[in-house]
Formats: structure tokens, sequence, C-alpha cells
């Protein structure tokens, strides 16, 4: 499917999306920001919402209601047609771990291996799960780390179904430390400046702004910084 | 190098499952839709040549049988021709025995009552004789001979003297009427 996404490219390029949609999910909360194209090629936060689900909810199946119902309003008040969203889940919500893997590239094997870990990781069965994987090494090598992450498929199907009723579609399910890494990468400028000022006044760029070796042992002032910057990662992770 | 970004939406990869068992599907319902549209065509090919043989059967046994029918009536048509014919024969055959025995009449009454035939004529409704006879005693025993003779019966027309001698007698009779041909097969 190669070609697909080359052609996907290339009309991305032809007509660049406007908007961009970026959730962080959390057990008591949703952050929600729409990052807008700006004329200079930037992208700047123009939609910034933060919402606490009411103290009684307790249970998952409750707070994924109250966000599907959220997400509906949200909707309702905001531009544009056609969004697609991306949504980073907090720690609670996935598992992820590393595995060696010996099997050379049989990916069907692999697939197979990093299923049966999440679903353990889980306590599931194996269609119970969704996941991806990485290979952090070669996989020609005798033995490669294979980086996986997974939530349950009943919560995606979940959160699929609030954002369609809600008019978006989800394109991007990721952890939230992932979302975080790539919106501090294409942040622009000095990282310890901008935690000074208001996520409104970040300014992304398409382009990666530095390799990630440099995030290295960057840390965030505060928790509403560290939020605030993974609905935002979410949000360009949507961008082709 | 920037590692792949992880999706959680990516695996299990239900779209390609999906799509592999759709095209499965797919296959597999037009291998069967061909096997089945193929026996299909092929049973009604046989079931149509079936009912080819059988109509030209059919209608060849029609033109026999029409031929068989045509034929009946032309025979019933010659054998009624042939008993007219055969009825009129016997007719004919019975009307020239009756003149043959009125012309026996006649020349036994010449013999026995001088009966002189002058003139005899008929037109298919009538006869007319005209005779002499020497004595008027004898034209009742002359008509009676030819009414025997002749069924339908005479009748006296005329009677006169002759000045030198005898009778002029003029008799006639209703010559039988032949009956046509297409009407004597009616009941």
């Amino acid at each position: 499917m190669q070609w697909i996404r080359q052609t996907q490219a290339l009309v991305a390029r032809q007509w660049p999306r406007a908007t961009a949609w970026g959730a962080l999910l959390e057990r008591q909360e949703v952050l929600l920001v729409a990052l807008s194209l700006q004329k200079t090629g930037g992208m700047r936060v123009v939609v910034f919402e933060h919402l606490h689900a009411p103290s009684g909810l307790v249970h998952h199946a409750e707070g994924d209601q109250w966000l599907s119902q959220t997400l509906v309003t949200l909707a309702d008040r905001m531009p544009g047609r056609f969004k697609t969203m991306g949504l980073a889940l907090g720690p609670e919500r996935y598992r992820q771990g590393v595995v060696d893997w010996e099997g050379g590239l049989d990916l069907r094997r692999l697939q197979t291996q990093v299923a049966h870990e999440a679903a353990t990781a889980w306590g599931t069965a194996l269609a119970g799960v969704g996941f991806d994987f990485r290979i952090q090494e070669a996989a020609a090598q005798p033995r490669a780390r294979v980086e996986w992450a997974a939530c349950l498929r009943e919560d995606v199907q979940r959160w699929q179904q609030a954002a369609r009723t809600a008019g978006w579609r989800l394109t991007l399910l990721e952890t939230a430390s992932q979302a975080a890494q790539r919106a501090m990468r294409h942040l622009q400028g000095d990282l310890q400046q901008h935690w000074a000022l208001s996520p409104r006044d970040w300014l992304f760029q398409r382009q990666p702004q530095r390799p990630p070796e440099q995030l290295e042992g960057t840390a965030w002032q505060t928790e509403t910084v560290w939020k605030s910057l993974v609905a935002c990662g979410a949000a360009l992770g949507t961008l082709p | 190098m920037t590692p792949e970004p992880l999706n959680l939406l990516r695996y299990p990869e239900h779209a390609q499952v999906f799509r592999v068992v759709q095209l499965k599907q797919l296959v597999g319902g037009l291998l069967a839709g061909g096997v089945i549209g193929g026996t299909w065509t092929f049973w009604q090919q046989e079931r149509h040549d079936q009912q080819q043989v059988l109509r030209t059967q059919l209608q060849s046994a029609v033109r026999a049988q029409e031929s068989l029918e045509a034929r009946q009536a032309n025979e019933r048509e010659q054998a009624r021709i042939q008993g007219l014919w055969i009825r009129r024969a016997q007719s004919w055959h019975r009307e020239r025995e009756q003149q043959l025995e009125l012309y026996s009449v006649l020349t036994d009454q010449a013999l026995h009552s001088g009966l002189r035939v002058e003139r005899w004529q008929g037109d298919g409704h009538k006869m007319v004789l005209q005779a002499w006879l020497p004595r008027t005693e004898s034209v009742p025993v002359v008509l009676g001979a030819l009414s025997q003779a002749w069924p339908p019966g005479w009748s006296l027309h005329s009677l006169s003297d002759r000045p030198d001698a005898g009778v002029n007698v003029v008799m006639q009779a209703p010559w039988p009427v032949a009956k046509r041909l297409d009407d004597a097969g009616k009941p």
C-alpha cells in the first residue's frame, strides 16, 4: 500500500490541511487542542479546551461516556469539516514493553508474539488488544529489541465511536510520551523559554526542529505544560 | 534516524484481514456463481435441445395427421361422388329399361291394336306420343298398356277422327325428373 501513502502525501502537499486536532485522554480530564496552519508555514494553537470530568465518574466506561458527550459538545462549537484527530493516552490507558526478538524478518510471527505479550500484560485474549510495535535495532541482527505499546480494543472501539459521533475521524492513537516528544521536536525556538509562555503562544513547525537525542533530560516546569505538549503532539501526528 | 511512531490503531490488521477475507469471499462467490451459472446454462441448453427434438417430432406428427385427414377427406369425397354416379347410373339404367319396355309395349300394340306411331317426342319434362289407331275402342287399351310400362302413367291429350279411317290420338306422360347429382346424396 505504499502507493496510497505516496498519493496521500502528494495530495497533502497540494492542499495542506489548515487545522489539526489532538487530544489527551486521561481518567478524569480531556485536553483538546487545534493547531492552525499560519501563512508563514508555522502552526499555532487556535483551540485549547481543558475539561474535567465530574467527580462522581469512577469507571472507565462512565469516563468515556462523558468523553463522547464532551466531544459532541465541543464539535458543535468547532469550525471545519472532515476533521481528523490524534488521541494520546495517559499512562493508565496503555501498557508498553520491550521484546527480544530472534525471529529475523518474519513479521507475522513477530506480530503474533507482540500480541501475545500485550494480551498477557492486559490479562485478556489476543483479539482483545490493539497494539503497535517497532524494531529498535536492525532486524538483520540475530537479536533485535522490539518496543511495543497496547491498549484494550474495546476502549479503542469506544473512542473511535465517540470521535465519529462528534464528527471526527480518529487516525492516530498513541502514548502520551510519544506525543509529547513529537511536540517538543516540532516546537520552534528555545524549549525552556516556551514553558513560560501560554500554549496559545507556542509556534510549531511542520518539520522537526531538533533530533530526539536533544530531548533527553529535558524537563518541563508543570504538569499542565506537559499535558498541553501531549495534546499538541497528537495533533501534529495527524499531519502527513 | 527518527523511529517510526507507534499507532495503536495499526494492529490487529483488521482492514487487511477484512480485505483478504473479502477477496476470498469475492473469488469464492465468483467461482460459485460461475459454476451455478454454467450448470444452469448447460441444463437450459440441454432442455432447449430436448424441446427442439420434441417440437420437431410433434410437428412431424401434426403434418402426418393433417395429411391423413386430408387423404381421408379426399377419399370420403371420392366415395360420395362415386356413390352419386352409381345411383345416377342405376337411375339411367332404370329409365332405359322403362323406355325399352315402353318400346316393347308400343311394338306389341302395333301388332294387336294397329297402332301407328306418327310422332314421339320428349323434352325432359313430359313425353308426347302422337299416333293413329284404326279403332276408337283401342284407345283405353293402349293407354292402359302404356301406363303399365311407364309407371307415372299416360293420359289422353286429344282424340280426333281421321277423314279416311281411324282416329288420331295424342297422349302424354310426365317424364321422370332426374335428380341433381349433388342433391341426390342428401337425405
